[in-house]
């Protein structure tokens, strides 16, 4: 059995009098991809924002790797080993598609800058984006910028790395390039956490599917049981409204 | 006519030897505000409480009170404490105090229209809040600081004429001076006019390019 990656226990959070996470319970081992679905505002982007400490959690427990994060942890430590990719991709527009790749492993990590760079092509080239190492996020699409992000994100090493809806905002025929990319580091065996609306994407690449409803996880299991045979009303209610949609 | 040329060739020299010291005291003032105006910025920006709290009072307070009256206490107030400055460093210490608490204002609403995301973004790679700070934020915030900060110059360079009042020979202080000699108002004034124009309305020409190059991006 491989082992224990991350491991959540009760975990709590509040904004305020709002309730967000009202204690989950999650496991996730290495190698693992886990797509969190649920209706918005069910908690799941700041389920993800706890583990990483964007947000501090106000109650519970988070391990990673078998140490107990807590207030005292080393937080910059931490999110070099859980990689972050967002939403609104968050390239830093000052710098190239290459600077934007190079910046924290020579900030951060102490490598040298022929080394990064080095790296940080390799990785635009994984992404499909060689060409691209120069140019400004504004030159870029969506889709070239969510895969820089990503490239950035791998530059760190991570040993988790945690997708949150990163092709929400991306215009639908964006989608597929961001998509490949990810289930490629599924293949390979990066322990991923994504929070998606791509029904059909999370069945393909996750290994198990969490089903979050009211700052809970309602169901978890393999995509053939969520999306076939589903054992809670909430779930069936919330796929059923999700396929009416797409189709 | 030929009479202001005989008035031109005996005071313009004069007055615009107070443009060095114009702009001197202008520099002078502008670094200080810029150090000022960053610890106060950072400090307003801080969680650390009392270091928001005090930064904020001292931003309300300078705000609230005319930059003659900070100009008079500290070069007169002072004074009953024993402390005598020459004028230039009295001006220079005023302008510094006054401009800290505007220049603090512009710095932080500048880092504050920096997008939220960027800092996460920095954060979620491992970078520190004072790494981030200098290599995500203050870059993208400099941008943006631009050009308000060129019209916070031009403020400054026609706040130095308030010096006048406690004799630093910049522009005003000559041009008063001439104008008392000469009494010809008019035509004195009007060069001290040309003088500020000469050296403002280039700035001020640079920071429409600036806020221009901006709104095209």
């Amino acid at each position: 059995m491989s082992k224990t990656v991350l491991q959540l226990e009760g975990l709590e959070m509040a904004f305020g009098q709002i309730q967000v996470l009202r204690g989950v319970d999650l496991t996730v081992k290495e190698g693992e991809s886990i797509a969190i679905i649920g209706p918005s505002g069910s908690g799941k982007s700041t389920l993800l924002r706890c583990l990483n400490r964007l947000e501090t959690p106000t109650g519970g427990a988070v391990i990673f790797e078998g140490n107990r994060i807590d207030a005292r942890s080393d937080f910059n430590r931490l999110r070099t080993h859980m990689g972050m990719v967002f939403q609104q991709f968050n390239l830093f527009p000052h710098m190239t598609a290459l600077g934007n790749v190079i910046e924290a492993p020579i900030h951060v990590r102490k490598v040298s800058r022929e080394v990064a760079e080095a790296e940080a092509r390799l990785l635009l080239e994984k992404v499909g984006l060689r060409e691209k190492a120069d140019a400004y996020p504004r030159q870029l699409s969506g889709g070239q910028k969510q895969r820089v992000a990503i490239a950035r994100c791998l530059a760190m090493q991570p040993r988790l790395l945690l997708l949150d809806e990163i092709t929400s905002a991306l215009d639908p025929e964006l989608v597929g390039e961001v998509l490949d990319v990810v289930r490629d580091l599924a293949r390979q065996g990066m322990t991923m956490l994504l929070v998606t609306h791509e029904m059909r994407f999370a069945r393909e690449v996750a290994d198990r599917i969490v089903f979050m409803d009211g700052g809970v996880v309602v169901e978890v299991g393999p995509p053939e049981e969520i999306f076939v045979r589903p054992k809670s009303e909430r779930l069936r209610k919330f796929l059923k409204a999700v396929l009416e949609q797409t189709n | 006519m030929n009479d202001y040329v005989q008035l031109l060739q005996a005071y313009f020299p004069y007055i615009a030897k107070g443009a060095i010291v114009t702009i001197e005291l202008t520099l002078v003032a502008l670094i200080g505000s810029v150090l000022i105006g960053l610890v106060t910025t950072f400090a307003k920006l801080s969680s650390v409480r009392p270091l928001s709290f005090v930064a904020g009072v001292y931003i309300e307070l300078i705000r609230a009170t005319p930059a003659l009256l900070q100009l008079f206490i500290i070069y007169f107030g002072l004074t009953s404490f024993g402390l005598r400055l020459d004028p230039f460093t009295a001006a220079s210490i005023t302008l510094s105090m006054v401009g800290g608490a505007y220049a603090a204002e512009i710095f932080r609403a500048g880092i504050e229209a920096v997008d939220r995301g960027q800092f996460e973004a920095a954060r979620s790679l491992g970078m520190s809040t004072p790494l981030a700070m200098r290599r995500i934020i203050l870059p993208q915030a400099a941008v943006i600081i631009l050009p308000p900060f060129t019209n916070f110059v031009i403020s400054m360079i026609k706040d130095t004429s308030l010096a006048l009042t406690i004799s630093v020979p910049e522009i005003m202080y000559r041009s008063y001076d001439a104008s008392s000699q000469s009494f010809r108002s008019m035509a004195i004034y009007s060069m001290a006019a040309i003088i500020y124009l000469a050296v403002c309305l280039p700035l001020s020409g640079f920071a429409r390019a600036l806020e221009r190059r901006r709104a095209s991006r």
